[in-house]
Protein backbone atom coordinates (compact mmCIF):
# COMPACT_ATOMS: atom_id res chain seq x y z
CA UNK A 1 0.00 0.00 0.00
CA UNK A 2 3.17 2.55 0.68
CA UNK A 3 4.41 2.13 -2.61
CA UNK A 4 0.65 3.57 -3.80
CA UNK A 5 1.12 6.70 -2.38
CA UNK A 6 3.92 8.08 -4.81
CA UNK A 7 1.18 6.87 -7.31
CA UNK A 8 -1.60 8.26 -5.70
CA UNK A 9 0.45 11.78 -5.94
CA UNK A 10 0.99 11.18 -9.73
CA UNK A 11 -2.50 10.90 -10.07
CA UNK A 12 -3.45 13.96 -7.67
CA UNK A 13 -0.72 16.24 -9.83
CA UNK A 14 -2.54 14.96 -12.83
CA UNK A 15 -6.02 15.39 -11.71
CA UNK A 16 -5.02 19.43 -10.46
CA UNK A 17 -3.55 19.61 -13.79
CA UNK A 18 -7.00 18.38 -15.26
CA UNK A 19 -8.94 20.60 -12.41
CA UNK A 20 -7.09 23.63 -13.82
CA UNK A 21 -7.11 23.12 -17.41
CA UNK A 22 -11.07 22.85 -17.72
CA UNK A 23 -11.17 25.66 -15.32
CA UNK A 24 -9.51 27.38 -18.46
CA UNK A 25 -12.23 25.65 -20.74
CA UNK A 26 -14.68 27.39 -18.70
CA UNK A 27 -12.99 31.25 -19.73
CA UNK A 28 -12.96 29.97 -22.67
CA UNK A 29 -16.52 29.11 -22.83
CA UNK A 30 -17.84 32.07 -21.03
CA UNK A 31 -15.88 34.78 -20.53
CA UNK A 32 -13.43 34.88 -24.34
CA UNK A 33 -16.24 33.88 -26.14
CA UNK A 34 -16.51 37.59 -27.86
CA UNK A 35 -12.93 36.35 -29.10
CA UNK A 36 -14.00 33.51 -31.08
CA UNK A 37 -17.69 34.71 -31.56
CA UNK A 38 -19.46 37.54 -32.63
CA UNK A 39 -22.51 36.71 -30.91
CA UNK A 40 -21.21 34.96 -28.16
CA UNK A 41 -23.66 31.56 -27.23
CA UNK A 42 -25.57 30.37 -23.99
CA UNK A 43 -23.09 27.29 -23.37
CA UNK A 44 -24.69 26.29 -20.24
CA UNK A 45 -26.80 22.89 -21.21
CA UNK A 46 -24.29 22.16 -24.30
CA UNK A 47 -22.14 19.07 -24.37
CA UNK A 48 -18.69 20.46 -24.06
CA UNK A 49 -20.39 22.29 -21.01
CA UNK A 50 -21.43 18.78 -19.44
CA UNK A 51 -17.89 17.51 -20.47
CA UNK A 52 -16.32 19.95 -18.65
CA UNK A 53 -18.15 19.51 -15.30
CA UNK A 54 -17.86 15.54 -15.50
CA UNK A 55 -13.83 16.28 -15.77
CA UNK A 56 -14.49 18.62 -13.22
CA UNK A 57 -15.87 16.72 -10.76
CA UNK A 58 -13.81 13.93 -11.71
CA UNK A 59 -10.52 14.98 -10.02
CA UNK A 60 -12.24 17.25 -7.06
CA UNK A 61 -9.99 14.48 -4.98
CA UNK A 62 -6.93 15.95 -5.60
CA UNK A 63 -5.40 19.13 -3.35
CA UNK A 64 -7.23 16.01 -0.44
CA UNK A 65 -4.84 13.38 -2.06
CA UNK A 66 -1.96 15.62 -1.85
CA UNK A 67 -2.63 16.43 1.85
CA UNK A 68 -3.54 12.86 2.76
CA UNK A 69 0.06 11.90 1.49
CA UNK A 70 1.81 14.09 3.50
CA UNK A 71 -0.01 13.36 6.77
CA UNK A 72 0.99 9.64 5.80
CA UNK A 73 5.07 10.20 5.90
CA UNK A 74 4.28 12.97 8.69
CA UNK A 75 3.85 9.17 10.93
CA UNK A 76 6.67 7.59 8.90
CA UNK A 77 9.33 10.46 9.72
CA UNK A 78 7.94 10.13 13.57
CA UNK A 79 8.59 6.39 13.65
CA UNK A 80 8.45 5.13 17.33
CA UNK A 81 9.04 8.68 18.83
CA UNK A 82 6.66 10.39 20.75
CA UNK A 83 6.01 12.85 18.28
CA UNK A 84 7.52 14.26 14.78
CA UNK A 85 10.87 16.71 16.20
CA UNK A 86 10.60 20.46 15.25
CA UNK A 87 13.65 20.58 13.62
CA UNK A 88 12.12 17.34 10.89
CA UNK A 89 9.32 20.19 10.56
CA UNK A 90 11.09 23.20 9.89
CA UNK A 91 13.48 21.43 7.32
CA UNK A 92 9.88 20.37 5.49
CA UNK A 93 9.23 23.75 5.94
CA UNK A 94 12.57 25.10 4.52
CA UNK A 95 12.39 23.03 1.53
CA UNK A 96 8.64 23.87 0.79
CA UNK A 97 9.27 27.49 1.25
CA UNK A 98 12.56 27.47 -1.07
CA UNK A 99 11.34 27.23 -4.38
CA UNK A 100 8.02 28.20 -3.46
CA UNK A 101 10.08 31.81 -2.73
CA UNK A 102 11.27 31.33 -6.31
CA UNK A 103 8.75 31.11 -7.82
CA UNK A 104 6.33 33.60 -5.84
CA UNK A 105 9.43 35.93 -7.12
CA UNK A 106 9.52 35.01 -11.13
CA UNK A 107 5.46 35.33 -11.04
CA UNK A 108 5.87 38.60 -9.31
CA UNK A 109 8.45 39.47 -11.76
CA UNK A 110 6.73 38.86 -15.08
CA UNK A 111 3.48 40.74 -13.48
CA UNK A 112 5.67 43.75 -12.97
CA UNK A 113 6.81 43.74 -16.26
CA UNK A 114 3.14 43.86 -17.68
CA UNK A 115 1.71 46.39 -14.81
CA UNK A 116 4.30 47.59 -12.92
CA UNK A 117 5.06 47.31 -9.36
CA UNK A 118 2.44 46.35 -6.65
CA UNK A 119 2.36 47.81 -3.14
CA UNK A 120 4.49 46.47 -0.75
CA UNK A 121 1.65 45.41 1.48
CA UNK A 122 0.43 43.42 -1.46
CA UNK A 123 3.43 41.43 -1.38
CA UNK A 124 3.66 40.58 1.87
CA UNK A 125 0.00 39.76 1.82
CA UNK A 126 0.58 37.77 -1.36
CA UNK A 127 3.92 36.20 -0.13
CA UNK A 128 1.78 35.02 3.38
CA UNK A 129 -1.41 34.00 1.52
CA UNK A 130 -0.07 32.34 -1.45
CA UNK A 131 -1.88 35.20 -3.24
CA UNK A 132 0.34 35.59 -6.22
CA UNK A 133 -0.52 32.70 -8.06
CA UNK A 134 -4.64 30.87 -7.64
CA UNK A 135 -2.72 28.12 -7.27
CA UNK A 136 0.17 28.85 -4.78
CA UNK A 137 -2.48 28.96 -1.32
CA UNK A 138 -1.68 25.04 -1.25
CA UNK A 139 1.44 26.09 0.30
CA UNK A 140 0.48 28.39 3.51
CA UNK A 141 -2.21 25.65 4.04
CA UNK A 142 0.34 22.73 3.93
CA UNK A 143 3.17 24.99 6.10
CA UNK A 144 0.39 25.47 9.13
CA UNK A 145 -0.63 21.64 9.01
CA UNK A 146 2.92 21.00 9.28
CA UNK A 147 3.14 23.14 12.36
CA UNK A 148 0.32 21.54 13.98
CA UNK A 149 1.97 18.26 13.19
CA UNK A 150 3.51 17.89 16.54
CA UNK A 151 0.16 18.21 17.94
CA UNK A 152 -1.86 16.27 15.67
CA UNK A 153 0.91 13.15 16.23
CA UNK A 154 0.65 13.36 19.51
CA UNK A 155 -2.95 13.06 19.60
CA UNK A 156 -2.92 10.19 16.45
CA UNK A 157 -0.87 8.35 19.26
CA UNK A 158 -3.28 9.17 22.42
CA UNK A 159 -6.96 8.79 20.61
CA UNK A 160 -7.20 8.57 16.63
CA UNK A 161 -10.98 8.45 16.45
CA UNK A 162 -11.16 11.37 18.76
CA UNK A 163 -9.11 13.31 16.13
CA UNK A 164 -10.50 11.90 13.25
CA UNK A 165 -13.74 13.24 14.35
CA UNK A 166 -13.12 16.67 15.30
CA UNK A 167 -10.56 17.48 12.25
CA UNK A 168 -13.69 15.65 10.33
CA UNK A 169 -16.46 18.04 12.50
CA UNK A 170 -14.43 21.17 11.92
CA UNK A 171 -13.88 20.36 8.00
CA UNK A 172 -17.54 19.52 7.85
CA UNK A 173 -18.18 23.39 9.08
CA UNK A 174 -15.82 24.74 7.31
CA UNK A 175 -17.69 23.09 3.87
CA UNK A 176 -21.20 24.20 5.25
CA UNK A 177 -21.03 27.63 5.87
CA UNK A 178 -20.69 28.05 2.37
CA UNK A 179 -23.92 26.77 1.54
CA UNK A 180 -26.05 30.27 2.81
CA UNK A 181 -24.39 31.99 0.42
CA UNK A 182 -25.02 29.24 -1.94
CA UNK A 183 -28.76 29.26 -1.30
CA UNK A 184 -29.07 33.09 -2.06
CA UNK A 185 -28.60 33.81 1.80
CA UNK A 186 -26.94 36.95 1.76
CA UNK A 187 -24.82 35.76 5.08
CA UNK A 188 -21.75 37.15 3.52
CA UNK A 189 -19.79 37.15 7.20
CA UNK A 190 -20.37 33.68 7.34
CA UNK A 191 -18.50 33.17 4.53
CA UNK A 192 -14.98 34.13 5.88
CA UNK A 193 -12.54 30.70 6.38
CA UNK A 194 -10.28 31.42 3.17
CA UNK A 195 -8.83 27.86 1.83
CA UNK A 196 -5.18 28.61 2.21
CA UNK A 197 -6.32 28.54 6.49
CA UNK A 198 -5.63 25.27 7.69
CA UNK A 199 -8.92 24.24 9.04
CA UNK A 200 -10.40 23.89 5.75
CA UNK A 201 -8.12 20.69 4.96
CA UNK A 202 -7.27 19.61 8.18
CA UNK A 203 -8.90 16.48 8.08
CA UNK A 204 -7.07 15.21 5.00
CA UNK A 205 -3.63 15.62 6.33
CA UNK A 206 -4.61 14.17 9.98
CA UNK A 207 -5.85 11.26 8.55
CA UNK A 208 -3.04 10.22 6.26
CA UNK A 209 -1.46 10.83 9.62
CA UNK A 210 -3.98 8.70 11.61
CA UNK A 211 -3.43 5.76 8.53
CA UNK A 212 0.31 5.93 8.55
CA UNK A 213 0.10 4.77 11.78
CA UNK A 214 -2.57 2.04 11.38
CA UNK A 215 -1.41 1.05 7.55
CA UNK A 216 -1.80 -2.60 8.17
CA UNK A 217 -5.00 -2.25 10.03
CA UNK A 218 -6.66 0.09 7.38
CA UNK A 219 -5.57 -1.75 4.41
CA UNK A 220 -6.83 -4.66 5.69
CA UNK A 221 -10.10 -2.54 5.62
CA UNK A 222 -9.48 -1.10 2.64
CA UNK A 223 -8.72 -4.36 0.74
CA UNK A 224 -11.88 -5.81 2.57
CA UNK A 225 -14.03 -3.09 1.25
CA UNK A 226 -12.42 -1.84 -2.19
CA UNK A 227 -15.25 -2.92 -4.42
CA UNK A 228 -17.85 -0.78 -2.49
CA UNK A 229 -15.53 2.23 -2.31
CA UNK A 230 -14.76 1.78 -5.86
CA UNK A 231 -18.74 1.84 -6.79
CA UNK A 232 -19.62 4.63 -4.30
CA UNK A 233 -16.81 7.08 -5.74
CA UNK A 234 -18.36 5.99 -9.09
CA UNK A 235 -22.00 6.70 -7.89
CA UNK A 236 -20.83 10.27 -6.32
CA UNK A 237 -19.25 11.63 -9.47
CA UNK A 238 -22.84 12.03 -11.37
CA UNK A 239 -24.37 12.58 -8.30
CA UNK A 240 -21.58 15.71 -7.51
CA UNK A 241 -22.39 17.15 -10.99
CA UNK A 242 -25.80 17.18 -10.39
CA UNK A 243 -25.13 18.19 -6.76
CA UNK A 244 -23.83 21.50 -8.39
CA UNK A 245 -25.93 22.01 -11.20
CA UNK A 246 -28.91 22.37 -8.61
CA UNK A 247 -26.79 24.64 -6.03
CA UNK A 248 -26.47 26.82 -9.47
CA UNK A 249 -29.87 26.85 -10.77
CA UNK A 250 -31.40 27.94 -7.15
CA UNK A 251 -28.67 30.46 -6.55
CA UNK A 252 -29.53 31.61 -10.43
CA UNK A 253 -26.66 33.94 -10.63
CA UNK A 254 -25.19 31.67 -13.67
CA UNK A 255 -22.13 29.37 -13.83
CA UNK A 256 -20.26 29.67 -9.94
CA UNK A 257 -16.60 28.90 -9.57
CA UNK A 258 -16.53 25.29 -8.30
CA UNK A 259 -16.36 24.98 -4.21
CA UNK A 260 -15.86 21.82 -2.34
CA UNK A 261 -19.40 20.62 -0.90
CA UNK A 262 -19.94 17.50 1.29
CA UNK A 263 -20.48 15.28 -1.78
CA UNK A 264 -16.99 16.24 -3.13
CA UNK A 265 -15.75 15.77 0.37
CA UNK A 266 -17.31 11.89 0.70
CA UNK A 267 -15.82 11.77 -2.92
CA UNK A 268 -12.58 12.29 -2.19
CA UNK A 269 -12.74 9.94 0.65
CA UNK A 270 -13.74 6.77 -1.63
CA UNK A 271 -11.28 7.70 -3.88
CA UNK A 272 -8.43 7.61 -1.74
CA UNK A 273 -9.52 4.84 -0.08
CA UNK A 274 -10.33 3.08 -3.21
CA UNK A 275 -7.09 3.79 -4.53
CA UNK A 276 -5.11 2.51 -1.64
CA UNK A 277 -7.58 -0.60 -1.53
CA UNK A 278 -6.10 -1.70 -5.09
CA UNK A 279 -2.83 -1.68 -4.01
CA UNK A 280 -2.01 -4.66 -5.83
CA UNK A 281 -3.80 -3.84 -9.30
CA UNK A 282 -2.11 -2.64 -12.13
CA UNK A 283 -2.06 0.54 -13.36
CA UNK A 284 -1.15 1.85 -16.58
CA UNK A 285 1.93 4.49 -17.12
CA UNK A 286 2.18 3.44 -13.34
CA UNK A 287 6.38 4.39 -13.60
CA UNK A 288 5.58 7.96 -15.41
CA UNK A 289 3.03 8.30 -12.59
CA UNK A 290 5.35 7.46 -9.94
CA UNK A 291 8.19 9.95 -11.63
CA UNK A 292 5.22 12.84 -12.16
CA UNK A 293 4.50 11.94 -8.30
CA UNK A 294 7.90 11.92 -6.96
CA UNK A 295 8.20 16.07 -8.72
CA UNK A 296 4.89 16.85 -7.78
CA UNK A 297 5.54 19.87 -5.43
CA UNK A 298 7.52 21.09 -8.55
CA UNK A 299 5.09 20.61 -11.38
CA UNK A 300 2.29 22.08 -8.53
CA UNK A 301 4.50 25.25 -8.61
CA UNK A 302 5.53 25.89 -12.26
CA UNK A 303 1.91 24.66 -13.94
CA UNK A 304 -0.65 27.42 -12.99
CA UNK A 305 1.84 30.38 -14.18
CA UNK A 306 2.47 28.23 -17.34
CA UNK A 307 -0.98 27.53 -18.30
CA UNK A 308 -1.88 31.38 -17.78
CA UNK A 309 0.52 32.70 -20.55
CA UNK A 310 -0.14 29.39 -22.51
CA UNK A 311 -4.22 30.24 -22.55
CA UNK A 312 -3.13 34.03 -23.22
CA UNK A 313 -0.80 33.04 -26.21
CA UNK A 314 -3.71 31.58 -27.41
CA UNK A 315 -6.21 33.64 -27.08
CA UNK A 316 -4.40 36.75 -28.57
CA UNK A 317 -2.70 34.48 -31.68
CA UNK A 318 -5.20 32.06 -32.61
CA UNK A 319 -8.72 32.84 -30.63
CA UNK A 320 -10.45 30.21 -32.75
CA UNK A 321 -8.64 26.99 -30.69
CA UNK A 322 -11.07 28.67 -27.82
CA UNK A 323 -14.15 27.64 -29.30
CA UNK A 324 -12.74 24.06 -29.38
CA UNK A 325 -12.62 22.97 -25.88
CA UNK A 326 -11.89 19.16 -27.36
CA UNK A 327 -8.30 21.40 -28.17
CA UNK A 328 -8.32 23.48 -26.27
CA UNK A 329 -8.41 22.08 -23.32
CA UNK A 330 -5.77 19.39 -24.21
CA UNK A 331 -3.45 22.08 -25.03
CA UNK A 332 -3.36 23.47 -21.35
CA UNK A 333 -3.01 20.08 -19.98
CA UNK A 334 0.18 19.71 -22.42
CA UNK A 335 1.60 22.74 -21.58
CA UNK A 336 0.88 23.05 -17.61
CA UNK A 337 2.47 19.31 -17.59
CA UNK A 338 5.09 20.01 -20.30
CA UNK A 339 6.51 23.38 -19.24
CA UNK A 340 7.37 22.39 -15.69
CA UNK A 341 8.54 19.09 -17.07
CA UNK A 342 10.82 20.58 -19.68
CA UNK A 343 12.24 23.02 -17.40
CA UNK A 344 12.84 20.57 -14.81
CA UNK A 345 14.87 18.02 -17.12
CA UNK A 346 17.09 21.67 -18.62
CA UNK A 347 17.93 22.44 -14.74
CA UNK A 348 18.57 18.50 -14.32
CA UNK A 349 21.18 19.21 -17.53
CA UNK A 350 22.98 21.94 -17.45
CA UNK A 351 25.60 23.45 -14.02
CA UNK A 352 22.16 24.53 -12.34
CA UNK A 353 21.52 20.81 -11.63
CA UNK A 354 23.16 21.32 -7.95
CA UNK A 355 20.25 23.82 -7.40
CA UNK A 356 17.56 21.41 -8.58
CA UNK A 357 16.22 21.09 -5.10
CA UNK A 358 15.81 24.51 -4.72
CA UNK A 359 14.48 25.55 -7.53
CA UNK A 360 11.67 22.47 -7.59
CA UNK A 361 11.47 21.09 -4.87
CA UNK B 1 29.50 -3.30 -5.94
CA UNK B 2 28.79 -2.97 -2.35
CA UNK B 3 25.17 -2.43 -1.53
CA UNK B 4 26.02 0.58 0.35
CA UNK B 5 27.91 2.21 -2.35
CA UNK B 6 25.31 1.75 -4.54
CA UNK B 7 22.16 2.98 -2.67
CA UNK B 8 25.06 6.28 -1.74
CA UNK B 9 25.53 6.79 -5.32
CA UNK B 10 21.68 6.30 -6.06
CA UNK B 11 20.79 8.86 -3.56
CA UNK B 12 23.78 11.18 -4.46
CA UNK B 13 23.21 11.37 -8.30
CA UNK B 14 19.08 10.85 -8.37
CA UNK B 15 17.71 12.15 -5.55
CA UNK B 16 20.06 14.83 -4.85
CA UNK B 17 21.41 15.57 -8.23
CA UNK B 18 24.95 16.11 -7.32
CA UNK B 19 23.92 18.61 -4.69
CA UNK B 20 25.58 16.83 -2.07
CA UNK B 21 28.91 15.46 -2.59
CA UNK B 22 30.11 14.16 0.99
CA UNK B 23 27.04 11.82 1.71
CA UNK B 24 28.29 9.11 4.25
CA UNK B 25 26.35 6.18 5.22
CA UNK B 26 25.29 6.96 9.06
CA UNK B 27 23.92 10.51 8.27
CA UNK B 28 20.43 10.63 8.59
CA UNK B 29 18.66 10.75 5.31
CA UNK B 30 15.29 12.56 7.05
CA UNK B 31 16.77 14.68 10.03
CA UNK B 32 19.32 16.03 7.55
CA UNK B 33 16.92 17.44 5.09
CA UNK B 34 18.64 15.17 2.42
CA UNK B 35 15.66 12.95 2.09
CA UNK B 36 12.39 14.37 2.09
CA UNK B 37 8.89 11.54 2.56
CA UNK B 38 8.97 11.02 -1.28
CA UNK B 39 12.80 10.56 -1.43
CA UNK B 40 12.23 7.82 0.81
CA UNK B 41 9.58 6.22 -1.36
CA UNK B 42 11.78 6.56 -4.50
CA UNK B 43 14.77 4.61 -2.71
CA UNK B 44 12.37 2.02 -1.76
CA UNK B 45 11.02 1.23 -5.35
CA UNK B 46 14.88 1.55 -6.10
CA UNK B 47 15.89 -1.23 -3.54
CA UNK B 48 12.89 -3.60 -4.86
CA UNK B 49 14.40 -2.92 -8.47
CA UNK B 50 18.31 -3.18 -7.71
CA UNK B 51 18.36 -5.68 -5.33
CA UNK B 52 15.57 -7.54 -6.37
CA UNK B 53 14.01 -7.76 -2.65
CA UNK B 54 10.40 -6.52 -1.97
CA UNK B 55 10.41 -4.66 1.02
CA UNK B 56 7.12 -5.41 2.84
CA UNK B 57 5.09 -2.14 3.55
CA UNK B 58 5.26 -3.36 7.32
CA UNK B 59 9.06 -2.52 7.16
CA UNK B 60 8.99 0.70 5.35
CA UNK B 61 9.53 2.54 8.32
CA UNK B 62 12.05 5.62 10.00
CA UNK B 63 13.89 2.89 12.12
CA UNK B 64 14.61 0.72 8.98
CA UNK B 65 15.39 3.44 6.42
CA UNK B 66 16.45 6.53 8.08
CA UNK B 67 20.08 6.25 7.14
CA UNK B 68 21.91 3.83 4.24
CA UNK B 69 23.60 1.58 7.45
CA UNK B 70 19.82 1.04 8.48
CA UNK B 71 18.82 0.11 5.43
CA UNK B 72 21.81 -2.16 4.62
CA UNK B 73 21.76 -3.53 8.13
CA UNK B 74 17.92 -4.36 6.86
CA UNK B 75 18.51 -6.31 4.13
CA UNK B 76 21.07 -8.18 5.77
CA UNK B 77 18.69 -9.02 7.93
CA UNK B 78 15.63 -10.00 5.77
CA UNK B 79 18.61 -11.78 3.39
CA UNK B 80 18.20 -9.25 0.42
CA UNK B 81 20.55 -10.21 -2.41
Amino acid sequence: MIRRLLLLNGVAILGVILFHSVGWGYVAMFDWAHRYDAVPADHVGTVSYYVVRFCEQLVVFSISAFLFVSGFFIAFATGRNKTIGWHLVGIRIRDLLIPYTIWTLIVWVLAALEHGLASPQDYVMDYLLGGANPAYYYVPLLIQLLLLSPFLVRWAKANYISMLVVTGVVQTAVILQYYPSLFGYDIEYLNIIPKWLFVSRIFWFSLGIVVGFNAKAFQDFLVRHKRFLLGLAIVLIPLGVIEWEIIQMIVNRGVMPHRETLLDAVYSLTVIFAFLGYYQAKIPFANTLNDWGSKSYGIYLVHSPAMTYAARIIAVFVPGILAYLILFVPIMMIAALGVPLLLMSIVNRTPLRPYYKFIFG
Amino acid sequence: MDKKLIMLDYIKQDLLKGRVSNLNADDDLLDSGILNSLGILQLVAFIDERFDYQVPDEDVVYENFHSVDAISAYLARMGGN
